[in-house]
């Protein structure tokens, strides 16, 4: 009667498989969160490196702009666009699952020029803490910004050809043309005396529609040929839309051109305007003007270039029309 | 009647082999419940684990280059689109005859690839994930200030157990500083 199992002897193993196998299935859902809570510090991390890069481009561009013009001690928000960071006291939209600030403090050093906790405020060092934040979770960054950029010699750039005249706000060469591929517009210029290095190009644009396609400028020796720069691509947001303004379109590297020739400025879209179907969505106004002798002596407007995917398609010259641009040079 | 009761005592009732069949009915489902769930969570956490070392390999590879290069090659380049290709000019290593070399970045098909100037193609995410976004912005702070912006989502291959990594950073590019 003793020997075999008892109703109790199964429940025990019972018991002891059961703890076994919970305590299996406990390590390895702790092992998948251990895993997606590493992957979303690696995210907040880089997103956190991310805010110190902005703010040394941002340094970089200019120091009383914008490191000492904003607030000591309060959070600021950055933002990428068209190719720029702003930094600015107004929050902006989360990245992904994440929300980032920046703190700006200021840097006190002691009588052996250190960095200490009291002293002397230096007004060319700065102590920036960017934070990336989820819900409860939280990553910070602390770098130290000096403005060493003041003994560096920069480079610049100035207006080397423009035409200022520009004052008809209408839809002349209908781009980004509406999925209809009806190609780019293009204005013409000729260059000064001696050779130029263009860093960027400021066009005359106002949006018309609440969102056209993003948009590129291009430098080109006639309307088709191969392109001799690209610049950054402008989101159309930051095109002004109640009123025309100038936007820039920067040369990642200066683009050199030679003395008294001719060069076309090619506003591009993405996607393409000159493909039918491509996904271009208009409308942006380039400001122009009519006279009957173009006022612009050293060039001419285009429309219509490498309309429905032929690239070889000049377009439809305007000699009678300006459209408003700058062309900078670097000093 | 001793004997009788003795004899009875002995074997299986009716009703304890019915709660023996049970209880071991409850046990083996219980027990083929945790070993699905224990190779399922290990599933899951192989496809967070290849997901989260090929992100980070990536982003670590291409941020390397970034910063070693000169300027990006605008014409071969896709920006801000998230099939998007990088094309970069290094002097780090040039090209025989050369000051400086190229590299560029793509994705096909879910896989991240590169190429240096001269070299094959070389693939630089695993089978087991596919980049979904291999996304590139310039940035252009100032005159001869350039960086570039990368955002990179890679997901499990196996849509069965999924996983997914977005991984956005930005590097200047120091060759030109």
């Amino acid at each position: 009667m003793k020997h075999g199992f008892g109703l109790i002897e199964i429940i025990i193993v019972t018991a002891i498989v059961s703890g076994a196998l919970f305590m299996f299935s406990q390590v390895g859902a702790f092992a998948l969160k251990v895993l997606r809570h590493e992957k979303e510090n690696l995210e907040m991390s880089l997103l956190a490196e991310d805010g110190i890069e902005a703010m040394r481009a941002l340094r970089d561009e200019s120091w009383a702009n914008n490191i000492d013009a904003h607030d000591e001690g309060t959070d600021h928000y950055i933002s990428l666009e068209s190719g720029k960071w702003k930094i600015g006291d107004t929050a902006v939209p989360p990245v992904g699952q994440y929300s980032r600030f920046v703190v700006i403090e200021p840097v006190l050093r002691n009588a052996q020029d250190k960095i200490s906790a009291s002293g002397t405020a230096d007004p060319g060092t700065r102590k920036v803490a960017v934070r990336v934040t989820k819900d409860t979770r939280t990553v910070s960054l602390v770098s130290y910004l000096t403005d060493f950029q003041q003994y560096v010699p920069r480079p610049a750039d100035a207006i080397s050809v423009s035409y200022e005249g520009a004052a008809t706000d209408a839809n002349l060469a209908s781009f980004p043309s509406n999925n209809a591929g009806d190609g780019d517009p293009a204005q013409s210029f000729t260059t000064p005396a001696s050779s130029i290095q263009v860093t960027r190009v400021s066009l005359l644009l106002r949006r018309a529609t609440a969102a056209p396609s993003h948009v590129f400028a291009e430098i080109r020796s006639t309307p088709v040929s191969m392109a001799l720069g690209t610049s950054t691509t402008v989101a159309s947001v930051s095109i002004p839309q109640s009123a025309s303004g100038w936007v820039d379109f920067y040369f990642p590297q200066p683009v050199t051109l030679a003395a008294v020739t001719s060069y076309y400025i090619r506003l591009r879209s993405m996607p393409a305007s000159t493909d039918v179907s491509s996904g271009s969505a208009g409308t942006l106004h380039w400001l122009y003007r009519q006279t009957a002798s173009s006022q612009y002596a050293g060039g001419v407007a285009r429309r219509y270039i490498g309309r429905l995917s032929n690239s070889a398609d000049q377009g439809q010259l305007l000699d009678q029309y300006d459209f408003g641009f700058r062309v900078y040079d670097l000093q | 009647m001793i004997c009788n009761s003795k004899k009875l005592r002995t074997g299986f009732s009716l009703i304890e082999a019915v709660v023996y069949v049970a209880l071991l009915g409850v046990i083996s489902i219980f027990i083929a419940n945790s070993v699905i769930f224990l190779v399922q969570a290990y599933a899951r956490a192989r496809a967070e684990r290849e997901v989260l070392a090929n992100a980070r390999s990536l982003t670590d590879h291409l941020a390397t280059k970034i910063a070693s290069s000169q300027e990006t090659y605008g014409f071969a380049s896709q920006f801000d689109m998230d099939a998007g290709q990088l094309s970069l000019v290094s002097a780090v290593a040039p090209t025989a005859g050369h000051t400086t070399g190229y590299a560029d970045f793509w994705m096909d098909n879910g896989v991240a690839y590169m190429r240096e100037e001269g070299d094959a193609a070389t693939p630089l995410s695993a089978a087991t994930v596919r980049v979904t976004a291999f996304r590139f912005e310039r940035i252009i702070q100032t005159v001869g200030r350039e960086a570039v912006r990368m955002t990179i989502r890679i997901d499990a291959a196996s849509p069965k157990f999924p996983a997914s990594a977005t991984l956005i950073t930005t590097t200047a590019l120091r060759g030109n500083y």
